[in-house]
């Protein structure tokens, strides 16, 4: 028997109410809205070992108070999968899933652990819970005021929270960053997480399902364009703000992944 | 549908979100000439929001200018409909019962929690499907590095 995940008394402990709106919806455009929340449960909840890692890493470095951040962290995705459930459950369907297989946060032996964690904080905060806020921002703004924009008006404070806090350790590091050797070897990194971002937004951004702003059911298509914009016109300049070389990781990032 | 106007004012918001205090000193602030229209007219940039970096998710409306970096590749044009047209991630699959009236085989039993895995399995219920790309992935190791 797989893993499940299992939130239903949790997101019954959140129940939204959906409305008329929701009656009204044809079963199809039901259907769609249930598989999104319901992917986006799975995801938010197995996101929490990821907040649990890095805590635990930021401890192996003695960097206290951000573990405790991060901890907190992977309470609130534990917290968004049973919001993210609660919507499930209001559409009528169950906040229960097989939890996906998740390797374990790697800990980058080959170099030390300032670096490892740095790694791991780029590609969790940095990159994919930056995205994250611009794709849930997007999504909120195109949605009409009610239960559901509220909904994700609470996750996404959270996920600004998250993104916030790779980049405030970069602002706070900026002597281990200004080594150029420490400097050249993250930007080698980002060329594999960039390449790592692309193929999980790609794979999870699949154009072609029906579109549904009332429901949180996005336009795969717009919001890939949103995701390249989010790269190219704020995380790189970001980064490279920092002294990261991240304008020439995104270019050879097709080269990382061939690689892997 | 995301219309161009919650698009721009999500990249402005996020664009906000990753200034940091440490860096304030280092980056222009956000350009009131650019030229760039804001489709809504938000509101003017909140400078000391901008550079706390504590301060709650600016107001979708604040203006802030994403910072241009030339030469950087976008990435294909084809990679926007790279995924070509995926198979809608039905629900039939799933212990919906109005949902799953036409599903074949029949619906996992939502309270067979033994059985309920394999079922879902059974139906190819794919959870990376859709348009759901949220929650962080784990990060990558770098291949051909010692772990």
């Amino acid at each position: 028997m797989g893993a499940l995940i299992d939130v239903r008394a949790a997101a019954q402990a959140e129940a939204i109410a959906l409305g008329p709106v929701c009656a009204a919806t044809p079963p199809l455009d039901r259907a769609e809205a249930l598989a999104t929340w319901r992917g986006r449960m799975i995801n938010e909840y197995s996101s929490a070992p990821v907040f649990a890692g890095l805590a635990a890493q930021l401890r192996g470095v003695d960097a206290l108070t951000w573990a405790a951040e991060a901890d907190e962290m992977a309470d609130e995705e534990h917290r968004h999968g049973a919001l993210c459930g609660a919507v499930v459950e209001a559409l009528g369907g169950a906040a229960l899933a097989p939890a996906p297989p998740r390797d374990a946060l790697p800990s980058h032996p080959a170099v030390d652990g300032w670096e490892a964690v740095t790694r791991n904080l780029l590609s969790v905060c940095c990159l994919s819970e930056t995205v994250a806020c611009a794709l849930i921002t997007a999504e909120r703004e195109a949605m009409a005021p009610g239960p559901l924009r509220d909904l994700l008006s609470r996750i996404l404070a959270d996920e600004v929270g998250h993104a916030r806090l790779g980049w405030r350790w970069l602002a706070a590091h900026g002597d281990a960053l200004a080594d150029p050797d420490r400097r050249a070897r993250l930007g080698a990194y980002l060329t594999v997480a960039f390449a790592h971002l692309e193929t999980h937004e790609l794979a999870n951004l699949q154009p072609g399902a029906q579109v549904d702003a009332t429901y949180g059911v996005c336009d795969a298509h717009e919001a890939r364009g949103l995701f390249y914009e989010t790269v190219t016109e704020v995380i790189i300049p970001r980064l490279e703000a920092h002294g990261l070389p991240a304008a020439a990781a995104w270019r050879a990032r097709g080269g990382a992944a061939e690689a892997a | 549908m995301l219309t161009t106007s919650p698009r721009a004012r999500a990249l402005r918001a996020v664009s906000q979100l990753t200034f940091t205090l440490g860096l304030a000193g280092c980056i222009q602030p956000p350009d009131a000439s650019d030229p760039r229209p804001d489709p809504d007219g938000g509101p003017e940039p909140d400078g000391e929001a901008w550079a706390d970096p504590d301060a709650a998710l600016p107001d979708p409306g604040i203006e802030v200018d994403a910072i241009a970096v030339e030469g950087i590749d976008e990435g294909p044009a084809s990679a926007l409909d790279a995924g070509v047209d995926a198979e809608p991630l039905g629900d039939g699959d799933l212990p919906d019962a109005e949902l799953a009236a036409d599903a074949t085989p029949p619906p996992c039993d939502v309270n067979d929690q033994e059985n309920w895995s394999a079922c879902c399995e059974a139906h190819g219920w794919d959870p990376d499907a859709g348009c759901l790309a949220w929650g962080p992935p784990v990060p990558p190791r770098v291949p051909g590095e010692v772990q």
